[in-house]
């Protein structure tokens, strides 16, 4: 699962304030460099619960836990990890 | 059909506000050494934003009178709206922030009960949540009526007024000062029927804005930079998130509300709220907020009191109030009305 990939995409096509030429990198800052504002972290953070299939709690998502693309990559896998650990503990298959 | 498992209805609403007035435009020149100080940290650009868009004019302040005058005149006034006596009243809750420096009382819930004749009434007071602080009220209320069989009807009241010099809380708004009055009643007829209460507190946000002494007297700082950089980032997602728990906890969408109540603190953050409810531009309804300024949680019941007086909420239709304030505390209350 290309994480980044799609992230990236989103971002480019519906997130970013009107920088649209703008290369985001895997580290650019996006919070803190002011390419997401925070109407625009709304739309991130349930594009990647719906695409991923995974829930946040508000204590998870601040400024630096989702400012880059290394940073969502990394939470998402995490989450993943986490979920797929769950299940194996309880039997079920995911 | 509300989620909650007792029937508790908003059987009135009111609100008191000091006729003395001072515009906005005169405070910050009159406290324009803290302000520079406060915005200090924050880049160029982001200080010169800092006073655009709060579509704030002028606000009220508390001159011959005291905050106490005007909770209890906003109790009085929700007490003949709801067709009750001081008697009738089993709960009192004082959730103000800023009650003044020289309030005298424990808190305002012990002193109205005695003011009013309630005489039986369980009174307490907490300072907590700024403008977030109605939803916390509501649900304390909510709480006790759930415990208790007793408690059958609560008054719940807040009166704010800046301390001295400390009308400025840029980058965020300025403080006007209000008191406001609600009354919940259990197994009630008249009034929206609370349906669900969200509230949530990231105490680690506990000081972007913080009362401290200074010389003896009380002021309020706002660290700017903690509000732009670790509070405004995550302030509408939290928001969200509250919205979604309360509107899928009665199985409702964004879609079916039909009148959002969001706070005064500055024109560009109900502009926020609009953005992140998804609604078309202007479609939030006009509040007094030019002429109040912000009133910490009264906010709420002022701009809900006057979508009342003017006609605007319907048998049936349901109200989303949603807030966030110091704590740092974010919650929203959902009603069918």
């Amino acid at each position: 699962m290309e994480i980044k990939a799609e992230v990236r995409q989103f971002i480019a096509e519906n997130v970013l304030l009107g920088l649209h030429q703008t290369k985001i990198e895997d580290a650019t800052p996006l919070v803190t460099g002011g390419l997401i504002d925070s109407i625009g972290l709304v739309g991130l953070v349930a594009f990647l619960e719906k695409r991923f299939a995974v829930e946040f709690v508000p204590r998870e998502i601040d400024v630096h836990s989702v400012d880059t693309l290394d940073q969502i990559e990394e939470l998402i896998r995490k989450k993943l990890a986490s979920r797929k650990a769950d299940a194996a503990g309880s039997g079920q298959q995911i | 059909m509300s989620c909650l498992k007792i029937n508790v209805r908003i059987a009135a609403a009111a609100y008191a506000v000091p006729s003395d007035g001072e515009d906005v435009e005169a405070i910050l020149d009159r406290e324009r050494d803290r302000v520079e100080a406060t915005l200090a940290p924050l880049s160029p650009q982001a200080r010169l934003k800092a006073a655009e868009g709060l579509g704030l004019g002028r606000v009220r302040v508390c001159a011959g009178k005291q905050p106490y005058d005007l909770v209890l005149e906003a109790a009085s006034t929700a007490m003949a709206e709801a067709g009750i006596t001081g008697q009738d009243i089993d709960l009192i809750i004082d959730y103000s922030t800023f009650p003044g420096e020289n309030s005298q009382y424990l808190s305002f819930a012990h002193k109205l009960s005695a003011d009013l004749g309630a005489e039986t009434s369980l009174n307490l007071g907490f300072k907590s949540g700024g403008c977030g602080a109605l939803h916390l009220a509501i649900k304390t209320a909510l709480g006790w009526m759930s415990t208790d069989e007793s408690i059958r009807t609560a008054l719940l009241v807040t009166g704010d007024t800046a301390p001295q010099g400390s009308r400025s809380l840029l980058p965020v708004t300025v403080q006007g000062d209000a008191a406001s009055a609600v009354i919940l009643t259990r197994e009630g007829t008249n009034g929206p029927l609370l349906l669900g209460v969200e509230v949530m507190t990231l105490g680690h946000l506990h000081d972007a804005i913080a009362l401290v002494k200074t010389n003896g007297h009380l002021e309020i700082k706002v660290d700017a930079a903690c509000m732009e950089n670790e509070v405004m980032p995550v302030y509408y997602l939290n928001l969200f998130w509250l919205v979604q728990k309360v509107l899928a906890a009665s199985s409702l969408s964004l879609n079916d509300i039909d009148h959002f109540i969001y706070s005064n603190i500055s024109q560009r953050d109900r502009e926020g709220f609009r953005r992140m409810v998804g609604l078309p531009e202007g479609r939030l309804p006009a509040t007094p907020m030019a002429e109040y300024g912000h009133t910490f949680a009264s906010d709420l019941v002022i701009n809900y009191v006057h979508m009342r007086r003017e006609d605007q909420i319907r048998p049936g239709q349901l109200l989303l109030l949603a807030s966030a304030g110091i704590g740092f505390t974010w919650g929203v209350t959902l009603a069918r009305a």
